[in-house]
């Protein structure tokens, strides 16, 4: 008895074996392709920078010295300054982690909200199936920067409505996702071994249903990362997300746009920083979607 | 005679298929009144082609797709008149077991859980030891080991992953299990094991099956009653040894006769017949096999085969058996 | 060279793929041979490499396989050794194929008359003038109404039907070898012995040789004259098929025999305990030996030569060379 229980005490490789088993054939593909590689270089230096660069800012973001205002890049202002001497290396620093506050709140919640209205549309079809997915058809009628920008100007510009518009934005294309993987589960099988044994509609969703509709959606998360960066950078631009003087790389964009001859700098930087997280979340976003063609699986 | 396990009274169940927006409703009748009464602790076999309806039969039984017409009644009670929770009892006492051991199995969860969640929801309040308990009493018996218990299904062949799936089955102490095909996608030596396993989980557990298949060696060699549908109809049933020896429906002499047997000494005249399995959108009229059978008359063509008894528990339909 | 057919010669055919996991070693010197007008019957167990047998004398194995060794003697040539475009030239004329999925392997854009006009046309086998006379006679051979057939798409066709159609196909261009991989595993049993005599009684009147796989130890029994038994790459007995039912010797061979079914003669199945290695990491010697009855030390080292042990019957297995075959011991009992 001892000897079978010791046996069954689950390590985290045994319990997850399935899991790491597909991670290891990703990996054999993902190292395959270059520019897949080159795209994970990249976030990952985003990550890095995000998480730990505000710690060793040189200077403060948002104090404002008009003694140092509009100096071009130099020793000690790596990226030069704006026009109320904020030193924009900084600048552009904190606006990574406000990138990725963005980047995570919208797909937590875009994400949660698609994937359940998602798969009980599809597990219980008919009219339920048919009012989500018109819903659906009218978000997806408008460009996803337009829409965004009527939400945030009806409820207002500030982050957490910055959040919940791009999160309106968002959600039905997880929904749409989810709800097509429902289906496809809802016929498997197992699911119908599983009612056999006598399990109800929400042991069945929720335990058995759901589990399944979570990678793809996950993969679907990364590969919209970079539209959620740009979609951020649209408002703030457009002075309907965050608002100054809070550093955001779209607003900071904007904030140059009148100097834009003479103080090149001001709006380079901050849209050369977009332009690297958008390519790196692209890159990698191709790179998982080819691996997950069922062509080259297995 | 005694009292069968299961009697069903003309069952039936029709599927509406649509075609397209504009042309109406089209009906398969993929099983269409079937009477069978099946006796308690018996194998009891079910053959026939692709699409006769064997699957569906099946299903319809284990209350797992709504009848169209007709009565299974099981202990003398009609089971599929029941509502959700008086039938709960009886979702305990039947149990299926599907074809395809690839996909009965949820890929992302551990046997344990696979076969465990039955006893979560029949045995409310039972313990995670006594859950352990008995499925390790039963991956014993279906020939599998404890330490099995922590494993992904991925990592089991289709013969194990089969006897897992019918350890999920008895776990619950059913009477009644219906095995749709369990082999058909496993090699023979595999196939081997599992009748085996089958055979003495039956006799260890006074369990009934109803034995789905369309290979009629398997038949001889594990069931002792026999049914053979064709087109969504029962044409012939009795016990196997009354079938085998006195085919009466052309159909099954065909069936027979079409079978490969792997004995290069036997000689035989195979009688081949011609013509296609017609589509169950649209079967023949009057008799279903009228235009494939060999013996068909005028009165085929016109007359739907009456289903009678031609000898004690050996019924047929046809106009001229054999 | 010594030949042991008269048309086909396979001698140690190995091939391999690589996947994540590692090396299959999918074949491991696989020897075969045909006489003309020959069936033979190619039996085993899913994964012991019959297909890939197959795809590899036709040299179809793509990436991620690979042959590392061996030889295909069809006729005088080493097909192995051909240039793509000799090669391409035997493919079709002289060796055709037929597949267990019949639909899957007809183009779903054209209709079938179409596809079979093409094959003939390609092998040289038919005019654009005579063409559509030759499709209809040769549709009327596969017993199918040709005026519909041909102008039907192969979604329209049931799987017996698009069978006929793709031994059509196979047969039209005269193959001096056909070889069928589970022709009739996706069909229904009447369907199935349809099918098996149209072959039988085509392949006949023709004088084509059929190379037939299966796992199904009836149609070996009823189709073949001669039968290679594999298990995990290798051919490990090969013998005329009354011989090897009556007298079967490779322990497997005796286990699959003993695991069949069979109407008329009921009784214990016995299952070869164990399970079918993985291709990865095979086990070292002869393949089978974690599950035979009988291995002793020399069969856990190096892999046993196939040999002649009687008449045109071949064994892989040391018993022989040892104290005589395993079905001398058994004396009494029926040999399955
Ligand atoms: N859910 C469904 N909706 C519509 N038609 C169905 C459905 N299930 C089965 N059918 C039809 O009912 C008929 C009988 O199908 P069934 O699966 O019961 O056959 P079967 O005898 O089990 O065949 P097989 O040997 O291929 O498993 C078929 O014509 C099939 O197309
Ligand atoms: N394209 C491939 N990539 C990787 N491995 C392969 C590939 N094709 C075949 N194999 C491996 O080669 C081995 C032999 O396969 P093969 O298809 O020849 O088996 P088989 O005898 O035809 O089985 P079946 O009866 O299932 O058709 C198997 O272990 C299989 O996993
Ligand atoms: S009823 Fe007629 S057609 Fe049908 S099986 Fe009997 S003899 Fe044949
Ligand atoms: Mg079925
Ligand atoms: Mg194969």
């Amino acid at each position: 008895m001892t000897v079978a229980n010791e046996k069954t005490a689950l390590g985290f490789f045994e319990k997850n074996k399935p899991y790491i088993d597909d991670l290891k054939h990703t990996v054999f593909l993902f190292r395959k392709s270059k520019l897949t590689m080159v795209g994970f270089v990249l976030i990952v230096i985003f990550l890095l920078v995000a998480f730990l660069g505000p710690l060793f800012l040189p200077y403060d973001p948002i104090a404002q010295n008009f003694a140092v205002r509009l100096q071009p890049p130099s020793q000690e202002h790596l990226f030069g300054t704006d026009q109320f001497g904020r030193d924009i290396f900084s600048r552009v620093i904190q606006g990574s982690r406000m990138a990725l506050w963005i980047i995570f709140l919208v797909s937590a919640i875009s994400g949660l909200l698609g994937t359940t209205v998602g798969i009980i549309a599809g597990y219980f079809g008919g009219l339920i199936d048919d009012i989500i997915m018109r819903i659906t058809d009218m978000f997806l009628a408008f460009p996803s920067l337009v829409l965004a920008m009527a939400f945030a100007a009806m409820m207002g510009p500030n982050f957490t409505n910055t959040i919940i518009a791009i999160s309106l934005v968002n959600w039905t294309t997880y929904a749409r996702l989810a709800r097509a993987e429902a289906m496809k589960v809802k016929e498997q099988p197992y699911i119908e071994a599983i009612r056999s044994v006598g399990a109800g509609t929400g042991r069945i969703l929720f335990l058995h249903v759901l589990p399944m509709c979570i990678s793809p959606v996950i993969v679907q998360l990364t590969l919209r990362m970079g539209t959620i960066i740009l979609t951020a950078a649209g408002l703030g631009f457009l002075g309907l997300g965050v608002q100054p003087p809070t550093p955001e790389w779209g607003a900071m964009v904007s904030d140059g746009r009148n100097f834009l001859v003479d103080q090149w700098w001001i709006s380079t930087f901050p849209g050369f920083a977009i332009v690297f997280v958008v390519l790196g979340f692209n890159l990698l976003g191709d790179g998982i979607r080819d691996m997950l063609d069922p062509r080259l699986r297995r | 005679m005694v009292e069968p396990l299961m009697t069903i009274t003309n069952l039936k169940k029709h599927f509406a298929l649509k075609k397209n927006v504009f042309s109406k409703n089209v009906i398969v009748k993929a099983v269409d009144d079937v009477n069978l009464e099946i006796p308690r602790e018996s194998i009891f076999a079910v053959v026939g082609e692709s699409g006769s309806g064997k699957t569906t039969l099946g299903r319809t039984l284990m209350k797992l797709i709504p009848p169209t017409a007709g009565m299974v009644s099981m202990d003398g009670k009609d089971i599929l008149t029941l509502d959700k929770k008086a039938f709960l009892p009886y979702r305990r006492k039947m149990q299926i077991v599907f074809q395809d051991p690839y996909n009965s199995l949820h890929p992302r969860k551990l046997v344990k859980t696979v076969i465990g969640e039955g006893l979560k929801i029949h045995f409310k309040g039972i313990s995670e030891m006594e859950i352990r308990d008995k499925i390790r009493e039963v991956l014993l018996q279906v020939g599998l080991r404890e330490e099995h218990m922590f494993r992904y299904p991925h990592e089991f062949s289709g013969g194990q992953r089969q006897r897992i799936a019918f350890a999920r089955a008895i776990v619950l102490e059913p009477e009644f299990i219906v095995l749709d095909e369990p082999t058909s996608a496993l090699d023979v030596s595999v196939q081997a094991m599992v009748l085996k396993m089958l055979q003495e989980a039956r006799a260890q557990n006074a369990l009934t099956y109803l034995f789905i298949t369309h290979n009629l060696s398997i038949v001889d060699y594990f069931a002792n009653h026999l049914a053979v549908m064709y087109l969504g109809r029962v044409v012939e049933t009795g016990s196997k040894a009354e079938i085998f020896d006195h085919p009466a429906h052309p159909y099954t002499r065909l069936l027979m006769n079409s079978n490969p047997i792997p004995d290069p000494f036997l000689k035989r005249e195979k009688q081949v017949v011609r013509g296609e399995i017609p589509s169950p959108i649209h079967p023949p009229s009057g008799c279903h096999f009228h235009p494939r059978c060999p013996f068909a008359k005028a009165e085929c063509k016109e007359q739907e085969p009456q289903y009678r008894e031609i000898s004690s528990g050996h019924f047929i339909r046809c106009h001229f058996p054999v | 060279m010594d030949k042991r057919g008269n048309l086909l010669d396979v001698r140690q055919l190995r091939v391999i793929f690589h996947t994540y996991r590692g090396l299959i070693k999918a074949l491991n010197g696989v020897d075969l041979w045909m006489d003309k007008q020959e069936r033979l019957g190619i039996v085993g167990e899913t994964g012991c490499g019959k297909s890939v047998t197959a795809q590899a004398m036709m040299r179809l194995i793509e990436e991620p396989g690979k042959i590392t060794e061996g030889e295909v003697w069809f006729e005088n040539r080493d097909l192995l050794k051909l240039s793509e475009d000799e090669m391409t030239k035997i493919r079709g004329r002289e060796i055709s194929m037929i597949f267990q999925e019949p639909k899957s392997s007809l183009n779903p854009v054209f209709k079938s008359g179409f596809q079979i006009k093409e094959t003939l046309l390609n092998a040289k086998k038919a005019t654009p003038a005579n063409a559509e006379e030759e499709v209809e006679k040769i549709l009327g051979y596969v017993g199918m109404d040709a005026s519909r057939v041909k102008n039907m798409y192969p979604h329209e066709l049931s799987g017996g039907m698009a069978q006929r159609v793709m031994i059509a196909m196979a047969l039209a261009t005269q193959p001096k070898l056909l070889i069928a991989d589970e022709p009739t595993s996706a069909l229904d049993v009447t369907i199935q012995a349809q099918i098996l005599e149209l072959l039988s009684d085509l392949t006949q009147k023709m004088g084509n040789a059929v190379m037939m796989i299966t796992h199904d130890m009836g149609i070996v029994a009823e189709f073949c004259d001669r039968v290679v038994v594999m298990y995990a790459g290798n051919a490990v007995e090969v013998a005329p098929t009354k011989e090897l039912f009556q007298n079967p010797i490779h322990p497997y061979t005796q286990g699959l025999l003993r695991a069949v079914p069979r109407v008329g003669r009921p009784g214990e199945l016995k299952a070869i305990p164990g399970t079918v290695p993985d291709l990865v990491d095979p086990p070292e010697g002869c393949r089978f030996h974690p599950r035979c009855d009988y291995a002793f030390d020399q069969c856990k080292n190096v892999l046993p030569p196939l040999l002649e042990i009687s008449a045109h019957h071949y064994v892989s297995c040391y018993l022989c060379q040892k104290d005589g075959c395993p079905s001398a011991k058994k004396a009494g009992e029926e040999p399955w």
